[in-house]
């Protein structure tokens, strides 16, 4: 099976409520999903049926929302397929997936903890990396804060001071 | 009734900062909780500060025994996403460096399990070994460690004529010291009877779990990145991916004992191929887009994802070490095992927790019953003393007459 083949079986499968495109190589694809309550059965489809193996997961805030990645490759087919949910803001949640995949305990933790994103489901949704002692509120990769932080430059201060 | 041994925030083998939490009954593990944070430095959000160029230095020191995976990892996603073909001659060099970084992790980790377990000559020879390959590494890349010698688009340093004598001979004097390794801890009875069966992991458990390396490798799931996403020089030479079905601790040191074999037969090829020509195909300009870039590190995949608004810095970089991955999988490992079995197991996978967490933190409340690290290790030794004996006794029989 080639990435072409897993991308028309996709199709086949999920029809509007997705749409995939191929990335900068021909390995890489990239699905994106409209509706954010499809993510659990896109990351199932993938996982449960089609045998892939879950890399990790990304965060990242952009101006409209939290976009959560889910990194998925085969193995064997050499391809790697990159399931896109935007979250909205404020108050970020989704659907956990880790009852389909254990091994996304960790990732859902650290993404809660730095984006505040709320996972519905997860059994102990608790930071992994902060110390005790770091205010609960502060998330460090929400945009609002990241821009506000004094010792990181963000593109847009760069602009500002030239 | 269960009871709770915590054991941290230092690794009693690897001295390296994180906190478990074993929950036992009697001297059986049957619970455990794992806290990490002690070491994350947010390089994540530090990659986004800096340019393409700038980032391998910075995520060279995400570890210092990984520290030509990250950024291998990190430059071929951006060669990826700007199209960028490399020289063959870099492809090489790339190869070689990358082997015996990975020659020099498991000899390291090698000699810290045969430490632990009471094996101290094994430690002993094992890190004079590694000598060697620190010296190879030297003398090709400048530095024992943090090589700085990759950059998107080829390599920084080239190996030069001169050196290459000097590391076929170094190569020629590791290898029968590889192989004699090999034999001693395969025919070992003592070591079979310590290590065999001890924290189990099943190739299900692996898959469910996302395990990634020579621990998805010992539990029969045959995943290797330069095998399965080829990349550079890796689809041109003659290698094999080594797989073991039985998910203990001993096919965990088993396949990392037979990848030194494959590492140096990579590394042999690679010099031979080594032809004349340019070492860099400089990136002018990183388009607009994302990429992922794959590359197996000495203790499995490493992650990279970019995203680039064509500027001259990422704009956002997520990195992925193996040991994120692997760590978690103690939670299913340890479940059963002695406690004098529990930090070796949670050892096993080679864990590195500068590189899964990528703030520095003081746990103010230290609980009093602490079991620290020397009365771990000699729970460990004694445990192997004890089978030693029982061995002793039985094959002494006749040859003792004392």
């Amino acid at each position: 099976m080639t990435g072409k083949e897993i991308k028309k079986k996709l199709e086949d499968k999920f029809g509007d409520r997705i749409s995939v495109e191929q990335g900068a190589i021909d390995k890489q694809f990239f699905i994106l999903v409209k509706d954010i309550r499809d993510n659990r059965d896109v990351v199932r489809y993938l996982f449960k049926e089609l045998g892939a193996r879950m890399n990790i997961m990304t965060g990242i805030d952009t101006r409209n929302g939290v976009e959560i990645l889910y990194h998925m490759s085969f193995d064997k087919y050499n391809c790697i397929f990159t399931i896109k949910v935007l979250v909205k803001k404020p108050f970020p949640s989704i659907d956990s997936i880790t009852d389909i995949v254990p091994g996304a305990k960790w990732i859902e933790r650290e993404i809660y903890e730095l984006y505040d994103v709320k996972f519905k489901g997860h059994p102990e949704l608790i930071p992994l990396l902060r110390s005790d002692t770091r205010p609960a509120d502060y998330f460090p990769f929400q945009r609002e804060v990241k821009e506000s932080h004094p010792t990181i430059r963000t593109k847009e201060a760069e602009m500002k001071e030239k | 009734m269960a009871k709770v041994i915590p054991t941290g925030p230092f690794h009693p083998i690897l001295e390296e900062p994180e906190f478990f939490k074993f929950h036992v009954d009697g001297e059986t593990i049957t619970k455990i909780d794992i806290r990490i944070g002690y070491s994350h430095r947010g390089i994540e959000l530090l990659s986004e500060d800096k340019t393409w160029d700038q980032v391998p230095f910075l995520v060279e020191r995400i570890c210092g025994i990984c520290s030509y995976s990250h950024p291998y990892g990190y430059c071929l996603a951006v060669e990826r996403l700007a199209n960028c073909e490399i020289p063959d001659r870099a492809k090489y060099i790339r190869a070689i460096v990358a082997e015996l970084e990975r020659l020099h992790s498991h000899l390291l980790w090698m000699g810290l399990a045969g430490h632990f377990i009471g094996y101290n000559t094994v430690f002993m020879w094992v890190w004079k070994w590694r000598e060697l390959v620190l010296d190879a590494l030297e003398l090709t890349t400048g530095n024992r460690n943090h090589y700085a010698n990759i950059k998107p688009g080829g390599v920084r340093r080239d190996i030069e004529d001169y050196m290459i004598p000097k590391l076929e001979k170094w190569i020629d004097e590791l290898e029968p010291k590889c192989e004699m390794l090999i034999k001693v801890v395969m025919d070992d009875p003592v070591l079979h009877a310590r290590l065999k069966g001890v924290g189990v992991l099943t190739k299900q458990e692996a898959i469910d779990y996302c395990a990634l390396g020579p621990t998805a490798r010992a539990s029969g799931v045959a995943i290797d990145a330069r095998a399965d996403h080829p990349f550079d020089a890796y689809p041109l030479l003659d290698w094999k991916v080594i797989s073991l079905p039985d998910g203990d601790v001993f096919a965990k040191a088993a396949v990392r004992l037979l990848e030194n074999l494959e590492s140096i037969k990579i590394i042999r090829q690679a010099i031979k191929k080594l032809k004349p020509g340019p070492i860099v195909n400089e990136i002018k300009e990183v388009p607009v887009g994302e990429a992922i870039g794959l590359y197996e590190a000495p203790r499995g995949e490493t992650f990279h994802y970019i995203r680039s608004d064509g500027s001259n810095m990422p704009i956002r970089h997520k990195v992925r070490a193996p040991s994120y991955m692997n760590i978690l999988t103690n939670e299913l490992s340890c479940v059963g095992a002695d406690l004098a079995d529990g930090g070796l197991i949670t050892a096993a996978h080679d864990p590195c927790y500068s590189c899964t967490e990528r703030l520095s933190a003081v746990n103010d409340s230290i609980p009093e019953n602490v079991l620290n690290s020397k009365e771990i290790a000699r729970l460990s030794r004694e445990k192997t003393k004890s089978i030693a004996e029982k061995f002793q006794l039985e094959s002494n029989v006749t040859t003792d007459k004392k």
